[in-house]
């Protein structure tokens, strides 16, 4: 569990059956979103918006990215548990996360125990997807479980793998 | 010398890994120290004199309301109601923090998160099922708490009843973990009395009948490497009708 709760958002991961800390790298991106200047739009309520580290990336580097839902609204909820599976990301247009199964609305899991909080609030408590692009040049990731679409990450690679 | 309870609970999260647990997990929380009631005299025995007259008791004093409130227990209910939804099917359930001084508002000092263990001791139509993942909440103010939903999909129910054999049920542990800076808590911590156990139980019958119980009871949990005795809360239950 997070050892500086509340000032900076709770981010965890699952390592097997357990859920731990996120690495701090990820942690000091999701404190980010206050501020975020590229957030997503409102949907129904809803604001989805991604972040990752921002600098350089090079061929071959993980690119780690957050997600953040914000219910902006009065009547809205949120449904605080998981981390939750991210649903319908597209990583330059293509699915790179399994679809919303039928059924299923991506905000509010039907398989469900615990805490639900009424909005407006922020749920920080999603996976978070890694990807390695092997190509350099702008690639665009976006999590877009309908109706909800996020802002889109512009990733730059570089032609050469970034000093470690 | 009968083990203790926070021994039982070591133990057997030892042996069943670090998430999960049986139903044995539900450990005895009786204390061993000696009864708190006077022998009655023997069958013809009378006192010698009389009983000198009975003033009233005095009350045990209450405990000094601690002037750093920090949690004592988490109760369930009494308020709790069905979901039945075109696609879930549970209960939701109130939540509250009872805190050291008495007064529940004072939880709002604290900080709280809530954590559920991987689902275990499937049954029936459930037994071929893999576990269902734990999850946790994001820390939020111990007051006032928002209440607990516990739902399954109608889907999935339909789906084991009919073709997985009928009758089944499933488990998992929920506890709740605190910080109180206020108080010089910064690690979180299990808050004590906080265990219960949810229970989905799918009955088939009369006929095509599905009945869907959300059953929630108190237990001494262990979930995540914490552990904690049981909720004071009594056992709560909802059912849905899936299928008529």
């Amino acid at each position: 569990m997070p050892s500086e709760p509340p000032d900076r958002p709770t981010l965890v991961v699952r390592d097997g059956s357990r859920i731990v800390e996120a690495p701090r790298e990820d942690q000091d991106v999701a404190a980010q979103y206050p501020a975020y200047p590229d957030k997503g739009a409102v949907v129904d309520g809803y604001r989805l918006t991604i972040l990752s580290r921002q600098g350089a990336y090079g061929v071959g580097d993980p690119v780690r990215v957050v997600h953040v839902c914000e219910a902006v609204a009065q009547g809205t909820k949120l449904y605080v548990m998981g981390p939750k599976p991210v649903y319908a990301e597209y990583v330059d247009g293509e699915h790179a996360t399994a679809a919303v199964p039928p059924g299923e609305n991506a905000l509010a899991p039907s398989a469900y125990d615990g805490r639900v909080v009424d909005g407006p609030a922020v749920d920080y408590n999603y996976e978070i997807t890694e990807y390695r692009f092997a190509t350099p040049g702008t690639h665009t990731i976006q999590w877009r479980p309908k109706p909800y679409a996020s802002n889109v990450l512009r990733i730059e690679v570089a032609p050469v793998r970034r000093p470690a | 010398m009968r083990p203790s309870a926070s021994a039982l609970t070591r133990d057997m999260r030892a042996a069943a890994g670090e998430d999960a647990a049986g139903a044995g997990m539900i450990a005895d929380q009786k204390d061993e120290a000696a009864p708190a009631f006077t022998p009655a005299p023997a069958p013809g025995v009378f006192p010698p004199n009389p009983p000198p007259p009975v003033s009233p008791a005095p009350k045990t004093p209450a405990p000094a309301p601690s002037a750093c409130p920090t949690p004592v227990a988490v109760r369930n209910g009494p308020s709790h109601a069905p979901i039945d939804t075109p696609a879930t099917v549970g209960m939701a359930i109130a939540i509250t923090i009872t805190s050291s001084t008495g007064v529940d508002s004072d939880m709002s000092t604290i900080q709280d998160a809530e954590k559920v263990g991987l689902s275990y001791n499937h049954t029936g139509s459930f037994a071929g099922l893999a576990p269902l993942p734990s999850n946790q909440s994001g820390w939020m103010a111990g007051h006032p708490i928002p209440d607990d939903r516990h739902t399954a999909p109608r889907s999935l129910i339909v789906d084991r009843a009919d073709n997985h054999g009928g009758n089944g049920s499933f488990e998992k542990q929920q506890l709740d973990l605190f910080t109180a800076s206020a108080c010089g808590v910064t690690t979180p911590q299990a808050i004590p009395k906080s265990g219960y156990i949810i229970k989905r139980i799918i009955t088939t019958g009369p006929g095509t009948k599905i009945t869907f119980r959300t059953e929630k009871r108190p237990a001494a949990c262990s979930v995540g490497g914490f552990s904690t005795a049981a909720g004071p809360s009594g056992s709560q239950a909802d059912d849905v009708v899936v299928r008529t």
